[in-house]
């Protein structure tokens, strides 16, 4: 029997959870690059 | 004397009279890939050895995958251990620069976007009823990233290695196919005009090399599981940004990949056995995968046109098409697109940024999935 709920959940927190991954790496990427930029202005 | 002759001819006619139906039918899809390879260029490089190698284990008595057989011997060795794919893996993290990524960080979500098909396609499967460990390799053809659908695939259903690796590098091969007609179906003129300008932002050396750090370190903290993926593209990328090790970083971008890509083509091509390969699941499974790749094209380019909202018109939603990991074919392709409709568009630096999103959304999501999939007692 299919288990639609097994199915989509899977996929659904899967898919969740990845574009919560690359948000969170794509805010820190950002802040890292701006924090420099901002640092070599100081300078 | 006419006993011995005729036993001598027997033993000459033996391949012939072992020849099972599938095994004709299995080296003509050799030649098939071998002449898509040679003939008209479709990733020649891995076509090539996988038509060869299809060729060879589709002829019997040879006992090449046998215990022992040479070919055997370099599929435990590489692609049992799942070597080869995260080999090829440091060279491709070598080879990809994150300078127009890094440049637009939030052009990554488009390479977020781009994987939708994975998540989709594993639930279709599911639902098609295929074993979970099944599902997983079909899925993971939406990455339209070979070592990672070769990486996954070993791992959870060695069974299907041979159609999930036709599959994603077949499907890679026709990005330039696939996709356009997606794009034009998702998009009006008025949106495939838009000029994004050219990217005038520095990314500084610290940048690009914290980059690989954070990702190995962050990802791997959430996604454990899928860190010898984003390990080695990361470390690959490591090398080539810190400009030290020069020796190391040119035989990750040629010896290694080369060699890797050789061995992994022709033991990929010895999974394609007759009896194993000819089947109705392994349509469902070329089916399945096809079906992945447009809906990550079809995603990358609806969630384009959110962005496109949200900048006020500045994105051009085209750029979506390269969420997903072809690089840089599909980024090419988004460049050709965008300048069928307006000539002076320049769109190739900023869908390489959502390309090489792209590259490290899918690997991502298959470290994802896989932890996912672990935490939930599914694998």
């Amino acid at each position: 029997m299919v288990n639609w709920k097994l199915a989509f959940l899977i996929s659904g927190a899967g898919y969740g959870i990845n574009i919560l991954v690359l948000i969170i790496i794509s805010v820190i990427i950002w802040i890292v690059s701006f924090m420099i930029q901002k640092k070599e202005k100081a300078q | 004397m006419s006993e011995a002759i005729w036993g001598g001819i027997q033993g000459l006619i033996s391949g012939f009279a072992n020849l099972h139906w599938s095994n004709p039918i299995m080296i003509g899809i050799g030649c098939l890939l071998l002449y898509l390879g040679i003939k008209k260029d479709f990733e020649p490089l891995l076509l090539v050895p996988i038509g060869f190698g299809a060729i060879l284990v589709n002829i019997p008595l040879a006992g090449l995958m046998e215990e022992e057989g040479f070919l055997r011997i370099i599929y435990d060795a590489g692609i049992m251990t799942e070597l080869f794919p995260l080999l090829i893996f440091v060279g491709i993290g070598a080879m990809t620069d994150f300078g127009p990524l890094l440049e637009n960080p939030k052009i990554f979500l488009l390479g977020a976007a781009g994987q939708f098909g994975i998540f989709l396609t594993l639930a279709l499967a599911l639902a098609l009823g295929f074993p979970q460990r099944d599902a997983v390799a079909i899925g993971i053809i939406g990455a339209c990233d070979g070592p990672t659908a070769i990486y996954v695939t070993s791992k959870y259903a060695p069974h299907l290695l041979g159609a999930v690796s036709v599959a994603a590098y077949s499907y890679m091969s026709l990005v330039p196919v696939i996709q356009p007609p997606i794009m034009r179906l998702l998009t009006n003129e008025e949106e495939r005009k838009i000029n994004m300008g050219v990217v005038r932002k520095s990314v500084s050396k610290t940048t690009k090399l914290l980059f690989p750090l954070v990702v190995t370190v962050i990802g791997g903290l959430i996604a454990p599981r899928g860190l010898p993926l984003l390990g080695t593209i990361m470390l690959g990328n490591l090398m080539k940004e810190c400009g030290v090790v020069g020796r190391l970083t040119k035989a990750a971008e040629n010896e290694i990949p080369n060699i890797v890509t050789l061995l992994l083509g022709i033991s990929i091509g010895a999974t394609m056995d007759g009896r194993i390969f000819l089947k109705p699941q392994t349509l469902i499974v070329l089916g399945l995968g096809f079906l992945a790749i447009c809906l990550d094209t079809a995603c990358g380019v609806l969630f384009g046109k959110v962005m496109k909202v949200l900048t006020g018109g500045k994105i051009n939603p085209l750029i979506g098409a390269a969420g997903i990991s072809a690089y840089p074919m599909s980024a090419r392709v988004v460049q050709r697109e965008g300048q069928k409709y307006n000539p002076k568009n320049y769109l190739l630096m900023h869908a390489m940024g959502a390309n090489t999103g792209g590259q490290v959304g899918s690997v991502m999501a298959a470290a994802v999935m896989l932890s996912v999939l672990k935490g939930m007692g599914v694998i």
